[in-house]
């Protein structure tokens, strides 16, 4: 009995030690740990919408840029799983720009597309990928700014498909599912702004308020 | 059922759990030098590796993601692994004595198989659904046991030839290792 | 408990009982994660903190654990140390969590941590066992960064830890950085220590 005690009480201990400690070291580096994902993953390609706008960005002002993109971030509940995290692009000289991420199906499982659209004009601003397990040097090419920048400029009544099924973008030759997919999510992201449009700016427009993680 | 497919063909050939993802080299050049330990090893993972890939995909569903405390998941799959390898043993041991013959031994060994946790994490990160899940980890399963009996088909003739001292045992192995992985290449295409 | 002791149970991981050439133990992170110098490193010194924490951790409190549930409580101790190294290669090496991947958490199977809490921290004291546990560690991180170093620089002809982005071959020999060279290179290399230290007359 008294064995059986003991054995009880040194794995419970344990155990309440290691879960008190998880839980406090989980406390302080669980922002962190969220705000390099977005930093690694997401900002670059609202870094490539950026540049792909003609804006020059110098390395050393690369940093100071992704945190002003990473603190303007804004996030709106719009009935789905998770709330959109939106991002803003604002340049001098031009109108500014709001940012979010959608989702194709690709030929390695769901490939990111960061989708830009101008704000005033409504029309695509530009598109950068996230995440993408494609075929090594035929899928992966959709990354190249040769296909992205047909995006540019494009409105919001386009037909964004590619060629092959009827749209206005020209497939990266030998990666079709990888180009279909691109189409696919940036259809989806104008289906998401159009329907969504007034809480989408009403968000972008709610002040400096820090998103919630 | 062409998604399934794809999943199982690419567990097995091309993204072979041993030779393409390396997880469970351990066992896999431990138990390799006989063809009967070889089979029983590959019997026991498909077994237990199958069934932990349910648990824990219900487990992070049911148990870690309602509570947000998904970042103890390592823990707790590990102590799941554990604890159903001795259930599995205890188990066997009582009702089907004859299976337990045959992969009683190898057991114990499973729990520390980063095959076995590898797949349960992999099911998690790719976001598989339940049967995803089941088939994957079954798949991966039978990945690692080919791979293996066929590891120990070539390696029981290393008995009768001769191998310079330098690289006797672990360290031929690797090599033939890498011969394997570099056939299994072939099935790179397939998909 | 004499310095000489201390410095025996240290240097033994770092030669003659060095992990995985000499300790068959730990492979799956030494073929997967060696495909550069620097991944090799980090996997070392993840391993390493991991290894030197827990055989301490266990070493103290080896009177207190019941034997019948020792490996239970091992497990646990190492976990928590695992998750610890997740947590903060997330929020502080991102980069290398990306690209160790799977193989952080998968350093809670690896065999050398419970083998030498098993073999070694459960017997003996916390400055015996933590110096055993910095030997092997350290002796794992050589061997882990020597197989990435030869892999990157032939496979791929760079070796980033050293000399940052410059290139040495333009047709590196590719074979080394995909996965059935991987095993061949760890064969051949565990062939040339036995070599060595055969010379040695060991």
């Amino acid at each position: 009995m008294k064995k059986t005690l003991h054995m009880f009480v040194a794995l419970a201990g344990i155990a309440l030690a290691s879960g008190l400690a998880l839980g406090g070291l989980h406390q302080v580096t669980a922002q962190r740990a969220a705000d390099n994902i977005l930093r690694f993953k997401k900002v670059p390609a609202v870094v490539s919408i950026y540049q792909g706008r003609g804006q020059a960005l110098a390395a050393d002002q690369l940093a100071a840029f992704e945190d002003q993109v990473l603190q303007g971030r804004r996030q709106v509940d719009l009935g789905e799983e998770s709330p959109l995290s939106l991002f803003l692009i604002e340049a001098a000289g031009s109108s500014p720009v709001v940012v979010f991420e959608a989702f194709g199906q690709g030929f390695g499982g769901d490939l990111g597309v960061m989708v830009g659209f101008d704000l005033a004009s409504e029309k695509l601003a530009g598109i950068g990928i996230t995440t993408m397990s494609e075929t090594p040097g035929l899928g992966t090419r959709v990354r190249e700014t040769r296909f992205t920048k047909q995006f540019v400029g494009l409105g919001q009544d386009a037909a964004f498909q590619v060629k092959k099924d009827g749209g206005v973008i020209d497939g990266v030759t030998g990666a079709t599912v990888s180009s279909r997919a691109v189409a696919q999510a940036v259809d989806r992201a104008r289906k998401l702004f159009q329907a969504h449009r007034q809480a989408i700016v009403a968000a972008i427009n709610s002040g400096q308020e820090k998103a919630s993680p | 059922m062409n998604h399934t497919m794809e999943l199982v063909i690419g567990a097995i050939f091309i993204n072979n759990i041993l030779l393409a993802k390396f997880l469970g080299n351990c066992p896999f050049l431990g138990v390799s030098k006989k063809m009967e330990t070889a089979v029983g090893m590959a019997g026991a993972v498909v077994f237990v590796l199958t069934l932990a890939g349910m648990i824990t995909w219900l487990v992070e569903h049911y148990l870690l993601a309602p509570f947000g405390i998904e970042y103890i998941r390592t823990m707790a799959f590990i102590l799941i692994i554990a604890t159903l390898v001795q259930f599995v043993e205890l188990f066997l041991r009582k009702s089907i004595p004859a299976l337990y013959q045959a992969l009683g031994i190898f057991l114990p060994l499973i729990t520390t198989n980063c095959a076995v946790l590898g797949v349960a994490i992999i099911n998690i990160q790719e976001g598989y659904d339940l049967f995803d899940a089941i088939v994957f980890s079954a798949a991966s399963a039978a990945g690692f046991g080919l791979a293996l009996v066929l590891f120990a088909g070539i390696r029981e003739r290393f008995e009768t030839i001769r191998v310079p001292k330098q690289i006797e045992g672990t360290g031929i192995g690797l090599v033939t290792a890498g011969l394997l992985a570099l056939s299994f290449f072939a099935f790179k295409g397939m998909i | 408990m004499s310095a000489s002791r201390l410095v025996k149970e240290f240097s033994k991981g770092l030669w003659r009982e060095i992990p995985p050439f000499r300790l068959v133990l730990g492979l799956c992170p030494a073929l997967a994660v060696t495909t550069t110098a620097e991944n090799g490193l980090g996997m070392g010194i993840s391993a390493t903190f991991v290894l030197v924490c827990s055989n301490g951790l266990i070493s103290l409190l080896r009177k207190v654990i019941p034997n019948e549930v020792r490996v239970a409580c091992y497990i646990v101790i190492i976990a928590t140390f695992v998750v610890c190294v997740e947590m903060i290669t997330k929020a502080y090496f991102f980069e290398l969590s990306e690209s160790l991947g799977l193989f952080i958490p998968l350093i809670v199977v690896n065999c050398i941590i419970l083998g030498r809490a098993e073999a070694f921290a459960k017997k003996n004291g916390v400055l015996l066992s933590r110096a055993d546990g910095l030997g092997m560690g350290l002796g794992f991180t050589l061997a882990l960064t020597g197989l990435g170093a030869i892999r990157e620089f032939f496979g791929a002809g760079t070796l980033g830890l050293v000399f940052g982005e410059q290139v040495f071959f333009d047709q590196p020999f590719a074979f080394l950085q995909q996965a059935p060279g991987a095993f061949v290179a760890l064969g051949l290399l565990l062939g040339l220590m036995n070599l060595v230290g055969g010379s040695r007359g060991r």
